[in-house]
C-alpha cells in the first residue's frame, strides 16, 4: 500500500506540534521520522494512526482518503514504546485481539496466532502473561499483535527505546527483516539517528513540527541541506564560508553566496606538506584518542573578522604521534564540503 | 490450541459477575420501597418511640391486614416537617401530636373533619369544634432527680420550680429547649400562665442562671439526669416512670406549683391517598383495646376506661392526676407560641 | 485554541463526518453529566432561590435578618473558633503520627495504622458518644477519680472533632510521606545536615501539598459537621447545628437556606484554593527516585513509639468505651454485661441497619458506574466536554452534606418533578450519598486511571476494537480492583454518613446512622452505642470481604480505606 500525507497541521494550545507536513511513501518502504524529542514526530504518527485528529490536512492510502476514518477502522498496525500489551490477557489472547475485533473464525484465529508467534520466535510463550516476559519479548509480542490482522501500514512509535542496548540491536535486525519479508509499508518514529540510518529506506528529519529534510539515509548523511540536519545526523563541522575553506557549490545557489559550510570530521585530513593555494593551516588544540579513532581539535586563525574558528578532524587508527600546539595544513576535498546556508 | 489464545476464564468471569451483581443490586434495591399499597398508610407521630411501638403492636394484633409506616419525630421537628411538605404531604394521619401545634392554622388547613367511631367517649373540651382533631392522651411536666448525685453533692430534694432557683443547683439543671421540644414549650407556657407574663419571665431569667443546658428534646433531660450527667432534668412524667423502671437511681418530682401539661391530638389529612384505611386506623385509636394500652403508657388519658398501672403510682404519680395539673389555656399557648418563642430566644437562648 | 481550530475546521471542511463513536462518546458524557446537574446543581439552585424568597416576594431580607443578628455573628465566631483550632491541632498531630509510621522504625506499624483508621468505620458522631461516656460529668474518669469537670461545650466539640478528622488527615500525610526520594536525604546527610535540618529543608517542603490538602479537608469536615456538636456541644451552637435546628426544629427553611449558603462559602473557597494550588502537582516524584530507607535511631524511635501509643490509646478509648457501654446492663450504674441493648425494641427495630446496608450496596453500585464512567471520560475521551465535566465532578466537594440534603427536599418533594417518583425511597438516599461523595470517589477512580497507561485503549483502537469492546475487554478487566475500591468507599461512607441523609429519611427509610443520632439525642445512650457497634461491625465485615477478594486475585496493594 502506498501512503500519502498532505499538509497535516496539528496544534496543542499555542504549540504547533505538526506544521504543514506532507510526505508520500511507496509500498513496502520503511520510513523513519527522526528528530529530537518534542519535534512533533510522535504527534504526526498519532495523527496518521487516527488517535489524534489533525487540525487540517489529509491522509491517503492507495489514493483513498482516510482522514475521517476512525483509528479502529484504518487497519493500521501500531506498536507503542511502552509495549502496551493487555496485562489481563495471555500472549496468545493479545495477538488474537485484533482478529477477534475483525470477527475471524476461531480456527483461523488460532492458526494466525500460532503463525505470528512463530514469526517472532515466541511460539512456546503463548500461554504466559505479559509481565512474565522480558522487555524485548514483550515488544516482539506487540509486533506480532500489530501484524496479525494484516494491516495495510505498520506504525512503530519508538519501539526500541525502552530496551537495553544489546536487545535493541537484535530487535532492530528482526524488525527490518520482518518488514522486508512481509513487504509492509512502515513508519517508525525514533530519536536515535543510528537506528534511523540502519533501518530506514527513507528518513524524514523533523524539528519544531517542520520537516527539515527528507531523503535516503545516504542523502541525509552526506548531503544535509541545513545546519540542523548536518549536526543532528553524525558529527559535522559548521563553519562560516568566509573562513576560506574550499567548496564546490552544490545544488542551486540561486545567485546567492554560500554563507555556512559543513564538513564531516573524517573529510578533514591533516598534513605536514606546505600549504598550497587556498589551503588553511591550523594549530592542534587537543587530541582525543578513542581507540580505533583519533580526534583532533584544530583552531584556525582569525580571518575576515570571523573570530577564532575551531574544527574537528577524525583520523582512523591511534598511532599518531602528534603533539598539541603543532601547526598542520588542512587537506580538504571541496567535493566533500556542503553549503548548508546561502546568504 | 483453543485454550492457548483464550483469556484466563477467572478474570473475565469475575469482572462480568461483579458488574452483574452491582447492576442487579442497584435495580432490585431501587425498586425496594415502592409507593403506597392498598392497605398501607403513613402516620406521623410524636409519641415516644417505646410507647408508639407498644401501641402499634396492639394495633397490628387487631388489624393484621394493614401496614403502618410510622415516622416518629419530636413535636417541633414534626411541625417543621409538615410545613415543609405542605405542598405535598406524604402522610395520611397525624397521631398523638401536641394540640398546641395542631391548632396552628397552617396545620388545620391540612386536616379533614372526621368523626370516628366512639368519638363521644372523648369529652367535648378535648376535641375540635369542627371535628378536625381530638385528644385522647396527654403528658405532664415532671422533674427527674438523680438520687446518687444529691447524695454525693449533698443537695436537697427539690419539690418545686421555685426550689430550682437555689444557688446549690447552679449548673445542675437541664431542661428542654422550648423551640424544638413540645415538653419545653409546655413548661414555659405553664409558668407564664401560672405566674403571669411579667413575673413568669422574671422567674425564667433567674432560672436561667442555674440551667446547665437547654436540650433539644423533651426526654433527653430526664435521660441525662438518669445517666448522672446532671442532678435535675426537667422532663415529663412518663419518661421518669420508665427510667425508674429501667433501674436508674432517680426520683420523679411533680412540681408543687402544678404540672404543666399538653394533650396529644389525632387528625386525618385531607390529602390522604388511602382514606378508608386511615379512618380504620383512627377508629382503632378510640377502641377499647387502644384505650387500655393508653392507660399502660400515659399519665393523662381523656377517655374513661382503664386504671392507672401500679408502677405509675409507685413512681410517685398521684392517682387523682387532675389535682396536680395546671389548668392549661391551650388556645393561648397556641396563639402566643411564636411571640413567646421569639422572646425566649432573644432573652435566653444560648 | 485547539478546540477553536477543530471546530472551525469541522465547519469549513465537514471533516467530522460524524464518527458514530464520537457521537457515542458525547452521549455517554452527557449521561454522566445529566445526573450531576440534576442531583447536585439543581438542588443547589433551589436552595439559592429559596434563600431569596421572603413573604413579600424576592428579596434580600432573609440575608439581612440572619447576617444582621447578633446570634448569627456569635455562631460564625463559634464555628470558626472550633474549626480553626481543630484543624490546627489535627494537622499537627496527624503529621507527627504519619511521620512516625512512614519515617521511623517504630514497631507494630500496621497495628497503629489500623487503629487510627477505626473511626472511619463508625458513624460520624461516635467520637462525641465515646467522649461523653469517658469524660462526661458522670463519665468513667469523673466517676473513678471523683473529679467533677464538664466536657460539654467548646472543648468537647474540639476534642471529638480532632478525633473525627484525624484519620482523614493521617491518610493524606501518610501517602505523601510514603513518597520520598532517598537520594535527596542521602545528599542532605552527605552535606552534613542533621536530622532537624534535613526535616526542615527536605521533608517539610516535599509535604507542603499534603499539608495544604489535609488542612482544607479538616477545615471542610469540621465546619460542616453537626453530629458531634449536637451530641457534646451542650449549649455551644455552631453554624451546622443551627441549620439543623432552623430547618428541622423550627421549620425555618428560609433562614436555614441562608445559613446553608453562608456555610457553602468558606467550604467552596477552601476547595477552590486547594484545587488551584494542586493543579500542577501531579508527579512530584521523578521516576529515578529511590525508595526511602529509614536510618536507625534508637532515641527517635522510642519517642515516636510512645507518641503513637498515646494517640492510639486515645482513639481506642473513645471507640472502645462505646463498644463496652453497648454491652453493659445499665451504664454507668450496673456494669455487668448484657445483650439487652441489642434487642432494638425501638420503633422500626433493627430495620434501619438493613436499610443502611441496602443503601450502601446501592450507593456502591451506582457509585461505580457514575464515578467510573466520569473518570474514564475525563481521562480518555478527549472531547471538548472534558473540563466542564471534570469541574462538575468535583463541585460536590464544596457542598456541605446538609446543604445538599436540604436542597433535595426543596427540589424533589414536588410531584411535578420526575425525581419525586423516588422521593422518600432508599434509592434517593443512595443517590444522595453518591453525589455527596462524588468528588472523592471520582478522584480515587481518576487517579488510578491516570496510573493505568492510556495506551491500552489506544492499542485496542488501532487493533480495531470499538469503544464498547475496549471497555469490556480491556479497561474493565484492568480497572476492576480500583472499582472495588470505589465500591468500598461508597459503601463505607453510606453506612456512616449523617449529614445529607438526615433530611431525607421517611418512616420506611430510616437509616442506621440517623438512628444513632436520634437515640443519642433523646438520651438512649446504651442503645445508641449498640447501633454504632452494629454499623462498625457491618463496615468492617464488608472491608474484610473486599480485602479477601482482592487478595485472592493478587491485588494486595489496592488501598481500600480512604
Amino acid at each position: 500500500m502506498s501512503l500519502e500525507i498532505r499538509n497535516i497541521n496539528k496544534s496543542f494550545g499555542r504549540i504547533k506540534a505538526v506544521d504543514n507536513v506532507s510526505l508520500a511513501i511507496d509500498n513496502g518502504t520503511l520510513v523513519c521520522f527522526l528528530g529530537p524529542s518534542g519535534c512533533g514526530k510522535t504527534t504526526l504518527l498519532r495523527v496518521i494512526s487516527g488517535l489524534e485528529l489533525p487540525d487540517s490536512g489529509a491522509i491517503l492510502v492507495n489514493s483513498q482518503n482516510m482522514s475521517t476514518v476512525p483509528a479502529r477502522n484504518r487497519n493500521f498496525g501500531m506498536v507503542f514504546q511502552s509495549y502496551s500489551l493487555f496485562p489481563n490477557m495471555t500472549i496468545a489472547a493479545n495477538v488474537a485481539y485484533g482478529l477477534e475485533c475483525r470477527k475471524w473464525s476461531r480456527a483461523d484465529i488460532s492458526q494466525r496466532v500460532n503463525n505470528m508467534l512463530s514469526l517472532v520466535h515466541l511460539e512456546d510463550q503463548s500461554h504466559k502473561f505479559p509481565h512474565q516476559l522480558s522487555g524485548g519479548q514483550q515488544q516482539r509480542v506487540a509486533l506480532a499483535r500489530a501484524l496479525a490482522p494484516k494491516p495495510s501500514v505498520l506504525l512503530l512509535d519508538e519501539p526500541l527505546s525502552a530496551l537495553d542496548a544489546k536487545v535493541r540491536e537484535e530487535l532492530r535486525e528482526e524488525i527490518k527483516t520482518l518488514q522486508r519479508n512481509l513487504n509492509i509499508t512502515t513508519i517508525m518514529v525514533t530519536h536515535d539517528q543510528e537506528e534511523a540510518l540502519t533501518m530506514a529506506d527513507r528518513i524524514m528529519v523533523m524539528k519544531d513540527g517542520k520537516v527539515m529534510q527528507t531523503g535516503s539515509p545516504m542523502d541525509i548523511y552526506h548531503r544535509p541541506e541545513n545546519p540542523f540536519v548536518a549536526q543532528f545526523i553524525g558529527r559535522m563541522n559548521i563553519v562560516p564560508a568566509g573562513i576560506g575553506i574550499p567548496f564546490s557549490s552544490n545544488g542551486d545557489s540561486k545567485g546567492a553566496r554560500a554563507k555556512i559550510l559543513g564538513i564531516r570530521p573524517e573529510n578533514i585530513k591533516l598534513s605536514d606538506d606546505p600549504a598550497s593555494n587556498g589551503e588553511l593551516t591550523g594549530i592542534v588544540d587537543r587530541i582525543s584518542r578513542l581507540g580505533n579513532l583519533t580526534r583532533f581539535k584544530i583552531s584556525l586563525p582569525n580571518k575576515n573578522g570571523l573570530g577564532p574558528v575551531t574544527v574537528v578532524s577524525e583520523v582512523q587508527g591511534s598511532s599518531h604521534d602528534l603533539q598539541v600546539g603543532t601547526p598542520k595544513v588542512l587537506k580538504i576535498n571541496p567535493e566533500t564540503v556542503r553549503v548548508l546556508e546561502w546568504g | 490450541m483453543k485454550s492457548n489464545y483464550g483469556e484466563p476464564m477467572n478474570m473475565n468471569k469475575i469482572v462480568s459477575s461483579f458488574f452483574c451483581i452491582a447492576l442487579v443490586l442497584t435495580l432490585s434495591l431501587g425498586a425496594w420501597p415502592s409507593h403506597a399499597q392498598a392497605n398501607e398508610i403513613t402516620v406521623y407521630t410524636s409519641y415516644e418511640e417505646d410507647e408508639a411501638a407498644a401501641f402499634l403492636d396492639a394495633f397490628y394484633r387487631d388489624n393484621p391486614d394493614i401496614s403502618v409506616n410510622l415516622l416518629r419525630l419530636s413535636t417541633g421537628d414534626l411541625h417543621a416537617r409538615m410545613l415543609a411538605e405542605s405542598s405535598n404531604p406524604r402522610h395520611d394521619v397525624i397521631w398523638g401530636w401536641a394540640v398546641t401545634n395542631m391548632v396552628d392554622p397552617r396545620i388545620m388547613d391540612m386536616l379533614e373533619p372526621y368523626q370516628p367511631e366512639g368519638i363521644h367517649k372523648v369529652p367535648a373540651r378535648f376535641r375540635d369544634a369542627g371535628n378536625k382533631w381530638f385528644a385522647k392522651t396527654g403528658y405532664m411536666a415532671a422533674f427527674c432527680v438523680n438520687n446518687e448525685i444529691l447524695k454525693r453533692k449533698n443537695l436537697p430534694m427539690p419539690a418545686s420550680w421555685e426550689d430550682l432557683l437555689r444557688p446549690e443547683f447552679k449548673g445542675e439543671v437541664v431542661m428542654p429547649n422550648p423551640a424544638s421540644s413540645g415538653t419545653g414549650y409546655l413548661m414555659i407556657a405553664s409558668i407564664l400562665q401560672m405566674k403571669g407574663e411579667e413575673e413568669g419571665w422574671e422567674y425564667l431569667e433567674k432560672l436561667d442562671n442555674n440551667i446547665a443546658q437547654y436540650i433539644k428534646s423533651g426526654s433527653r433531660p430526664c435521660n441525662a439526669a438518669s445517666a448522672g450527667e446532671f442532678a435535675v432534668g426537667a422532663s415529663f412524667a412518663l419518661r421518669a416512670i420508665k427510667n425508674i423502671e429501667e433501674g436508674f437511681p432517680i426520683t420523679m418530682v411533680i412540681p408543687s406549683e402544678g404540672a404543666g401539661n399538653e394533650l396529644e391530638a389525632t387528625g386525618l389529612m385531607k390529602t390522604s391517598r388511602n382514606k378508608e384505611t386511615a379512618k380504620r386506623f383512627i377508629d382503632w385509636t378510640l377502641s377499647e383495646k387502644a384505650v387500655n394500652e393508653y392507660y399502660k403508657w400515659k399519665e393523662i388519658v381523656t377517655v374513661e376506661g382503664g386504671a392507672m398501672p401500679q408502677n405509675f403510682i409507685q413512681a410517685g404519680l398521684p392517682q387523682d392526676i387532675g389535682s396536680v395539673m395546671v389548668d392549661m389555656d391551650f388556645p393561648w399557648s397556641s396563639a402566643n407560641r411564636d411571640r413567646i418563642l421569639d422572646e425566649w430566644q432573644t432573652k435566653l437562648e444560648r | 485554541m485547539g478546540l477553536k481550530n477543530r471546530l472551525a475546521y469541522g465547519f469549513t471542511q465537514k471533516i467530522v463526518s460524524i464518527d458514530k463513536e464520537v457521537l457515542l462518546k458525547i452521549l455517554v458524557a452527557c449521561l454522566v453529566a445529566l445526573p450531576l446537574i440534576v442531583f447536585v446543581l439543581y438542588p443547589l439552585f433551589h436552595i439559592l432561590g429559596r434563600s431569596f424568597q421572603t413573604p413579600d416576594g424576592i428579596g434580600l431580607s432573609n440575608y439581612f435578618s440572619v447576617l444582621g443578628s447578633k446570634r448569627f455573628l456569635g455562631l460564625v465566631y463559634n464555628s470558626f473558633a472550633v474549626t480553626l483550632v481543630t484543624t490546627g491541632l489535627t494537622v499537627f498531630l496527624a503529621f507527627i503520627f504519619a511521620f512516625s509510621i512512614q519515617r521511623t522504625n517504630i514497631p507494630l506499624k500496621n497495628l497503629f495504622r489500623l487503629i487510627t483508621l477505626v473511626p472511619l468505620f463508625a458513624p460520624s458522631l461516635v467520637q462525641a458518644q465515646g467522649l461523653l461516656l469517658l469524660l462526661g460529668r458522670n463519665g468513667l474518669i469523673n466517676r473513678t477519680l471523683g473529679t467533677d469537670f464538664s466536657i460539654y461545650g467548646y472543648w468537647g466539640i474540639v476534642i471529638s472533632s480532632v478525633l473525627y478528622v484525624f484519620p482523614y488527615a493521617f491518610l493524606i500525610f501518610s501517602a505523601s510521606l510514603a513518597m520520598a526520594d532517598n537520594r535527596l536525604y542521602e545528599s542532605s546527610r552527605i552535606l552534613g545536615a542533621g536530622p532537624w535540618r534535613t526535616f526542615i529543608t527536605v521533608t517539610l517542603p516535599s509535604t507542603r501539598f499534603a499539608l495544604m490538602a489535609s488542612t482544607f479537608v479538616a477545615f471542610t469536615l469540621v465546619i460542616t459537621d453537626f453530629g458531634n456538636p449536637m451530641v457534646i456541644g451542650g449549649d455551644y451552637s455552631v453554624l451546622a447545628t443551627e441549620v439543623y435546628n432552623q430547618v428541622i426544629g423550627q421549620a425555618n427553611f428560609e433562614l436555614g437556606t441562608v445559613i446553608g449558603m453562608v456555610l457553602l462559602l468558606p467550604v467552596a473557597l477552601a476547595v477552590a484554593v486547594e484545587k488551584y494550588f494542586n493543579k500542577n502537582h501531579q508527579d512530584q516524584l521523578s521516576e529515578h527516585a529511590k525508595p526511602m530507607v529509614v536510618q536507625p535511631h534508637k532515641l527517635r524511635d522510642a519517642v515516636f513509639t510512645i507518641y503513637s501509643v498515646l494517640i492510639c490509646l486515645c482513639i481506642l478509648a473513645v471507640v472502645g468505651i462505646v463498644i463496652f457501654a453497648s454491652f453493659t446492663h445499665l451504664w454507668p450504674y450496673r456494669m455487668d454485661l448484657s445483650l439487652r441493648h441489642y434487642a432494638f425494641d425501638v420503633q422500626n427495630g433493627i430495620q434501619p441497619l438493613w436499610n443502611s446496608i441496602y443503601v450502601g450496596f446501592m450507593a456502591a453500585g451506582i457509585g461505580i458506574v457514575a464515578v467510573g464512567l466520569a473518570a474514564y471520560i475525563t481521562e480518555r475521551f478527549k472531547t471538548f466536554l472534558d473540563s466542564p465535566l471534570y469541574f462538575l465532578c468535583i463541585v460536590p466537594a464544596a457542598v456541605p452534606g446538609m446543604v445538599l440534603g436540604l436542597g433535595y427536599i426543596l427540589a424533589f418533594n414536588n410531584p411535578s418533578n420526575p425525581v419525586y417518583a423516588i422521593y422518600g425511597s432508599l434509592l434517593l438516599i443512595a443517590i444522595c450519598n453518591v453525589y455527596y461523595y462524588h468528588a472523592q470517589g471520582f478522584l480515587i477512580a481518576s487517579t488510578s486511571m491516570k496510573q493505568i497507561s492510556s495506551t491500552y485503549d489506544e492499542a485496542s483502537a488501532t487493533l480495531g476494537g470499538t469503544f464498547i469492546r475496549t471497555i469490556r475487554k480491556v479497561t474493565l478487566p484492568i480497572m476492576w480492583p480500583t472499582l472495588v475500591g470505589v465500591a468500598v468507599f461508597f459503601f463505607m461512607r453510606s453506612m456512616v454518613t449523617l449529614s445529607a441523609v438526615i433530611f431525607l429519611i421517611t418512616p420506611s427509610s430510616q437509616v442506621a446512622a440517623v438512628s444513632v443520632l436520634l437515640l443519642e439525642d433523646r438520651g438512649a445512650v446504651n442503645q445508641a452505642a449498640a447501633f454504632s457497634v452494629c454499623i462498625m461491625g457491618v463496615v468492617v465485615a464488608f472491608l474484610l470481604l473486599a480485602r479477601l477478594v482482592l487478595n485472592y486475585f493478587g491485588y494486595r496493594n489496592i488501598s481500600l480505606i480512604r
